[in-house]
């Protein structure tokens, strides 16, 4: 008995090492994973917010047809990032508004530049204000008098 | 009575401590330092992207060109551009109605360059508007506003009126323009700070043609005397007169 005595501190010790080291391990190893999921999601959220805040476009030049039926739009993208848009028209006699199909957005690399169609009703002198509108949320307006 | 020997307990008791430090003191430092590092960063490029685009959007305000298109021939367009800013500007675009060329021409601040021959498919009665694209995204204007088209000719289809004091002798002058359909709208064009040496050029776009009359004072003591005959009445007759009336006087 006094020989076997001294046998169940050093297998406490060594279970009890085996359990620190599993848990720390498996510890370890979730925080591994988890900081490299949430620094990935932080960073590709701080990408999109980038894009978000430096993309850049405007309206260049605006006409229409000699029907008054379809307004084009050029849109140009000064910006570092491509731009994916919809354009917005509104007759303001008439207070319709008008767009360009929204299933099928336009996309302007950067340092592009793109003419949006739009299918309008509008008579001679009517005010139309377009607007042109980013998937990311960003807006450039225009106002075109239609000769 | 059966005894534990604490020293030799107290001794191995540490040794979980010890392993749970050094993961404790692992996980730190593989995972979490390296994932603030990480984000830190991200926010670092986040933050010099918005630098550089407020100082771009910055550049994009202070950009000022001048933009004259003329004729080069019966169906061809000249545009000369200035650019009267402090940065330089990259003109990609130019404009002729709803036709583009694309272009790749840089101007230094206080530069100019004339663009052009552009061709341009006129008929009688047609109007050309000019415009430049730069690669900052601003759109100017021609300051001659449209070209219009008529007999193998061009003209400018901007009205305005143009006074000229030339050889003023130290004198200063007030000019005033009134619009003779409308007396109530009246404006001071030019008038001057200080004694005048040189010629005085006072050029006024209006909107609509008509009669106006043209007011030239000259200040005497504190009070503005007019001119010898003035005030002059002048008519904008376009399209069946100039569009752009000239005035010379002398005091």
């Amino acid at each position: 008995m006094g020989s076997r005595r001294g046998i169940s501190p050093v297998i406490a010790t060594i279970i009890l090492s085996a359990v620190v080291l599993t848990i720390g391990g498996a510890v370890w190893s979730y925080a591994q994973g988890a900081s490299t999921m949430i620094a990935t999601s932080y960073v590709n959220d701080t990408l999109t917010i980038m894009k978000e805040v430096t993309e850049r476009f405007t309206v260049e030049h605006v006409s229409n047809n000699t029907a008054r039926t379809s307004l084009y739009v050029w849109v140009y993208n000064y910006g570092d990032v491509y731009i994916t848009v919809d354009v917005y028209a509104n007759v303001t006699s008439s207070g319709t508004l008008y767009s360009t199909d929204t299933n099928n957005p336009l996309e302007i690399e950067a340092g592009g530049f793109a003419k949006a169609t739009i299918t309008i009703s509008a008579v001679g002198g009517d005010e139309v204000a377009v607007k042109v509108h980013s998937r990311r949320q960003n807006n450039a307006y225009y106002m075109y008098y239609m000769p | 009575m059966r005894t534990t020997c604490i020293t030799c307990l107290r001794r191995r008791k540490g040794i979980s401590t010890i392993l749970g430090t050094l993961i404790f003191i692992g996980v730190l430092f593989t995972a979490v330092i390296p994932m603030f590092l990480v984000m830190k960063q991200a926010d670092n490029i986040y933050v010099q992207n918005v630098h550089e685009m407020t100082i771009q959007d910055d550049e994009r305000t202070r950009e000022n060109i001048i933009v004259s298109a003329y004729p080069g021939g019966s169906d061809t367009i000249m545009v000369k551009v200035e650019n009267k800013g402090n940065v330089p500007v990259t003109i990609v675009r130019v404009w002729m109605n709803d036709e583009n060329v694309s272009r790749n021409d840089s101007l230094s601040s206080n530069s100019h360059k004339i663009l052009g021959p552009f061709q341009v498919d006129v008929e009688n009665g047609d109007t050309v508007i000019t415009n430049v694209v730069t690669g900052r995204g601003n759109v100017f204007y021609s300051i001659s506003g449209g070209l219009y088209y008529s007999d193998g000719q061009w003209f400018t289809v901007s009205l305005g009126i143009c006074v000229v004091i030339y050889d003023p002798k130290g004198g200063q002058f007030r000019i005033t323009l009134v619009n003779g359909t409308h007396p109530s709208w009246n404006k001071i064009i030019y008038e001057s700070k200080c004694q005048e040496w040189k010629d005085v050029i006072a050029s006024y776009p209006v909107d609509d043609a008509g009669p106006y009359t043209v007011k030239i004072e000259q200040k005497k003591g504190n009070n503005w005397k007019d001119l010898p005959s003035t005030p002059i009445d002048v008519e904008i007759r376009w399209p069946n007169g100039p569009p752009f009336i000239m005035i010379w006087v002398s005091p």
